[in-house]
């Protein structure tokens, strides 16, 4: 227990940055569903098309034009292409649905659909083996820079190991909350998005097309998703497989922050974010009936049971999720 | 010369006829006031009219251009735009935001000095607004909220602005503030039809008006000879 608490602090950096990567994802779910009313399944996918993209890009032009500008390419042609693959979902699979009035639950069985198909799309031009990507920022530039705390791509602050790349996922959050804060408050198509999500009867009077809002907020989030997968690139094995579980934890971190409400999202995918981490570094315990148990083994159930636990919270209280304004952003 | 002509149109939501073969004009420049009681088909009507619902049969015609088969978001460009029933507001979104929505049919990053403009000319219109400008629509009061609803539909710079039953739920004195402005509205350029179930005050300041029956236009003419009617008297105005 002792080793436990002392290395808290590290875990809890580590649960922000993945925490950080939650809230992208979910950001993502909350866009879609307040304009569209779709809980998009894909969203796991759009990331994993992100991030493979991405690192196609980067061995492409990395040796031509350097490592720093290859990444930055590559953020932006991963940001464009899954954007346009996310509009092409929606005019192919969802925008038919749509028109013809499907219920909330036939929308959901069509994401589950989209994200089959571009995990089989992902499978066929990328194949089954993991390919990765060197960190934004490699410890060797920071050692160039004079550094001395530098353990491969790693920094020592303090008593916390910190990778490099965990910067980047915390500065792209923020340059994403910051982004979206401006499109929706100080742009016509955001305020027109947010139109939509508020009442979408009025948007029409006022002339808003809804179907092209519902096109836009897919691309964008699509978009948003990709960014979050090229960011987490460096730091985990990249295939087509790697959307299930992220999808899943933005979706649960939606959830928590009321799947419409945009803050709440951030905070629930920095607190599963934390709360992953630090059980995941629990030391193994003796749980009666069950005998010798080790917490790390349970990660991966951590974000079912806080789904479970908060959708039987939002039954009792019969409200639409944790947090309550729709759309503050 | 008509501005809006309306004919024979028919909708139904379902199996219930809600409006049959109404005929109805709103030349230039007019105030035109449609009454009815509950359930009469004077929702219906604006909506038919503003898109958001289809007609099942007729015609609706703004400056001879027939409007049947376009949406709602494509009706507001041709200068047709509703003031919704119970507001209706963006309720998250600030005053100034609000009526910043309402120039989305015409909104380029050209005309933004020009749209700016207009707010201030809503403000004039309303001056409680200009103080109250960023402040969110959710939290206003009724009256303040059917002054943003109207100033948010002025926005677009309609030809003719609709407004269904901006009385409702608010004190009279902010009704007669609130009549007074759109009273007002025509001799500035924008023709005005307005369903009301206030028939006594509406039919002071009108020029024309209908009476909408069970779907059915069952009078029309001039708004003082209607007031005068006995049967309007009866049933609409309380008296005996």
């Amino acid at each position: 227990m002792e080793i436990f608490l002392a290395t808290l602090p590290q875990l809890i950096v580590l649960g922000i940055s993945l925490g950080a990567i939650y809230a992208l994802i979910a950001l993502g779910f909350v866009v879609i569903y307040s304009v569209s009313n779709v809980i998009n399944l894909a969203q796991g996918e759009f990331l994993m098309l992100g991030a493979l993209i991405f690192v196609a890009v980067v061995d492409l032009v990395a040796q031509p034009i350097g490592a720093g500008l290859a990444v930055f390419l590559g953020l932006l042609v991963s940001f464009i292409a899954t954007g346009a693959i996310g509009g092409l979902a929606y005019t192919l699979a969802f925008r038919p649905a749509i028109d013809r009035r499907a219920s909330v639950q036939t929308l959901i069985i069509i994401s589950m659909g989209v994200s089959i198909v571009l995990r089989a799309f992902g499978n066929l031009m990328w194949g089954v083996d993991p390919t990765s990507t060197p960190a934004f920022l490699p410890g060797r530039t920071l050692k160039n820079m004079g550094l001395e705390n530098v353990t491969g791509d790693s920094l020592r602050l303090g008593g916390v190991i910190v990778q490099t790349q965990s910067f980047w996922i915390v500065i792209a959050l923020i340059l994403t909350v910051l982004g979206l804060y401006f499109f929706f408050n100080r742009t016509m198509t955001g305020r027109a998005l947010r139109a939509c999500a508020m009442n979408p009867d009025s948007a029409r009077l006022m002339g808003v097309p809804l179907s092209r809002m519902s096109l836009i907020a897919f691309m964008l989030s699509a978009g948003i998703a990709a960014l979050a997968g090229a960011i987490i690139a460096p730091m985990q094995p990249v295939l087509y497989t790697m959307g299930l579980g992220l999808g899943l934890r933005g979706f649960v971190s939606a959830i928590m922050g009321g799947i419409a409400n945009p803050v709440g999202a951030i905070w629930g995918g920095l607190l599963l974010g934390i709360v992953e981490a630090v059980i995941g570094g629990l030391p193994q315990m003796d749980v009666p009936l069950l005998g010798k148990v080790n917490p790390a083994s349970l990660r991966e159930a951590i974000a079912f049971v806080i789904l479970l636990a908060v959708l039987v919270i939002r039954r009792l209280r019969g409200a639409s999720g944790l947090g309550g304004k729709r759309f503050g952003l | 010369m008509s501005l809006l002509s309306i004919t024979d149109l028919s909708a139904s939501y379902g199996k219930i006829q809600a409006l049959r073969n109404v005929n109805l004009q709103v030349n230039e420049g007019e105030f035109v006031a449609v009454i009815g009681a509950n359930g009469a088909g004077k929702t219906t009507l604006l909506k038919t009219l503003s898109g958001l619902m289809q007609a099942q049969s007729g015609q609706v015609q703004l400056a001879g251009k027939v409007l049947n088969g376009l949406n709602a978001e494509n009706r507001v460009g041709h200068g047709i735009a509703l003031v919704p029933e119970h507001r209706q507001l963006f309720g998250g979104m600030s005053v100034k935001e609000n009526l910043l929505m309402g120039s989305y049919s015409r909104y380029t990053s050209a005309k933004k000095a020009e749209i700016e403009a207009d707010v201030e000319r809503v403000y004039d219109l309303f001056p409680i607004l200009r103080e109250r400008q960023n402040q969110l629509a959710g939290t206003l009061s009724g009256g303040q909220q059917q002054m943003v609803a109207i100033g948010r539909g002025l926005m677009a710079r309609p030809r003719i602005l609709m407004l269904d039953e901006p009385s409702v739920g608010l004190a009279p004195l902010i009704v007669k503030e609130i009549f007074r402005v759109v009273a007002a509205l025509p001799a500035q350029g924008t023709t005005v039809l307005i369903v009301e179930q206030n028939a006594r005050q509406i039919l002071k300041l009108a020029d024309r008006a209908y009476v909408l029956e069970n779907g059915v236009v069952k009078l029309e003419g001039v708004a003082s000879d209607l007031a005068n009617n006995p049967i309007v008297q009866q049933i609409y105005l309380g008296h005996g």
